[in-house]
């Protein structure tokens, strides 16, 4: 069976999405300003205890 | 099989990025995902899209595509790793050896030339495979090229005591002396990457031993790059610094810190790979340069200290505090003709680092090739970029010899 026309389009976008999110994890792995913007904050206290 | 280092790593990295690529698509639509800022125009307009086609099907299409892709870089690392290219049996004698270091001979009557590469991969790039040469375009063009090979091959007490400042005083000096003796005089020398660097040390050791210069993506302002990363260079000589004392550092710890310039950088150089016609020239373009960068020795252990802590750390060469056998590296003293090569795609060696040599120096011939630290020297730009420019100012330099 063929993909309808919707379904070519979600295939589409979705490579569109999978480049943008490794560019993205490129981008922020590699910024100078990372630590700052993606510093490890603890979510709650057990968090906290095994951070 | 052909090696890719640190395999584990990159796997992982792939694995992260596609492993997560599904669960990161629901967290976009629910507006829970952090999107670098550069990015925002692009992700804005893809959002309309997705929008009009509906978040199941566009995430379900995610979950599918980022398999496919995973897939895709496993069977391109599988592709590389049993690709039957082999190293061409290089036509060579070797000229002379001191401690570590050899001399490669390609031969011929014509103008001596020394070659010195980087310590951190073998020598071969610059005489990667027939058609991609630099050492043989040189020899066509006339010249006796002789390629410096810091060794390694084996291990020895020698290659460990190794420092940047023996590695010109006892590694590159002695060989300027062979070649002088093969010129007759004062010697043309090329250097590439931190060879160049080195080279550099060794011209403002021995002007009067030096005939010609040239630099090829020499860093010398370590800070030049508005990119350059404190952090990760302190994390690189915490993690040195965590190897048994006086041991020198594995190749696959060095690719660590070239894989950190972009984490990402394999996963789509594999995949396109998977996707190449695998008995094509490119296909074996491809292995000979990937099993080039992924070659080498261990590196001496202070010559990778010193690298992160005087050139990377502290930027001594660009400030004239660096000292080579006690002698500061003054490029002021360089009195022979210098050619400048700074790739305008340089991620190794940003451009603007290796153009500050420009300012302490007379009058240096400058070009800057269309290209990136690796593709200068192999690239298909190469020959325009860099070989003929090069070989034309050679020849410029000689006249009169």
């Amino acid at each position: 069976m063929n993909p309808s026309p919707d379904d070519k389009d979600a295939e589409r976008l979705a490579e569109v999405f999978l480049d943008l999110w490794q560019r993205n994890l490129a981008l922020w792995s590699t910024a100078p300003e990372r630590a700052d913007t993606l510093a490890v904050k603890p979510g709650t206290q057990a968090d906290a205890d095994d951070a | 099989m052909h090696k890719l280092r640190p395999l584990p790593l990159h796997l992982a990295n792939a694995q992260l990025c596609w492993g997560g690529a599904g669960q990161a698509a629901s967290q976009w639509l629910a507006g829970d995902l952090s999107w670098h800022p550069d990015l925002a125009g692009e992700v804005a307009a893809l959002r309309r899209k997705v929008n009009a086609v509906g978040a199941g099907d566009f995430v379900a299409a995610v979950l599918q595509a980022s398999s496919g892709r995973m897939q895709d870089l496993l069977a391109g690392v599988a592709a590389y790793q049993a690709h039957p290219w082999q190293a061409p049996e290089r036509k060579r004698t070797v000229l002379v050896r001191h401690g570590t270091v050899q001399l490669f001979d390609y031969g011929g009557t014509g103008r001596p030339l020394l070659l010195v590469p980087s310590m951190i991969n073998p020598p071969d790039i610059l005489d990667l495979m027939p058609g991609c040469s630099l050492v043989r375009y040189l020899s066509r063009a006339g010249f006796r090229p002789l390629l410096l090979d810091w060794g390694g091959a084996e291990q020895s007490d020698e290659r460990t005591r190794l420092t940047l400042a023996t590695a010109v005083t006892e590694g590159l000096l002695p060989a300027i002396r062979a070649v002088a003796n093969l010129a007759g005089g004062s010697v043309d020398m090329i250097g590439y990457c931190m060879g160049g660097t080195l080279a550099l040390a060794a011209a403002a050791l021995a002007p009067d031993a030096i005939h010609s210069l040239a630099l090829l993506a020499a860093p010398y302002d370590f800070h030049a790059d508005s990119a350059f990363n404190t952090a990760r260079v302190d994390a690189m000589a915490q993690i040195i610094a965590g190897l048994p004392a006086g041991a020198p550092v594995p190749v696959d710890l060095l690719q660590l810190y070239f894989t950190a310039l972009d984490p990402t950088l394999n996963d789509r150089k594999f995949r396109r790979f998977a996707h190449m016609d695998q008995s094509s020239e490119a296909a074996a373009f491809f292995v000979a340069l990937e099993t080039w960068a992924n070659g080498g020795a261990p590196l001496p252990r202070a010559v990778a200290e010193e690298c992160l802590t005087l050139w990377y750390k502290d930027n001594q060469p660009v400030q004239g505090r660096w000292t080579v056998d006690g002698q500061q590296v003054d490029p002021a003293g360089i009195t022979a003709p210098v050619f400048l090569a700074a790739p305008k795609g340089d991620r190794l060696v940003p451009q603007q680092g290796a153009l500050a040599l420009a300012n302490h120096l007379l009058q240096p011939t400058i070009v800057t090739p269309n290209a990136g630290h690796v593709g200068m020297v192999v690239g298909r730009s190469a020959r325009k970029g860099l070989w003929e420019p090069l070989t034309a100012w050679l020849s410029a330099t000689g006249k009169g010899r």
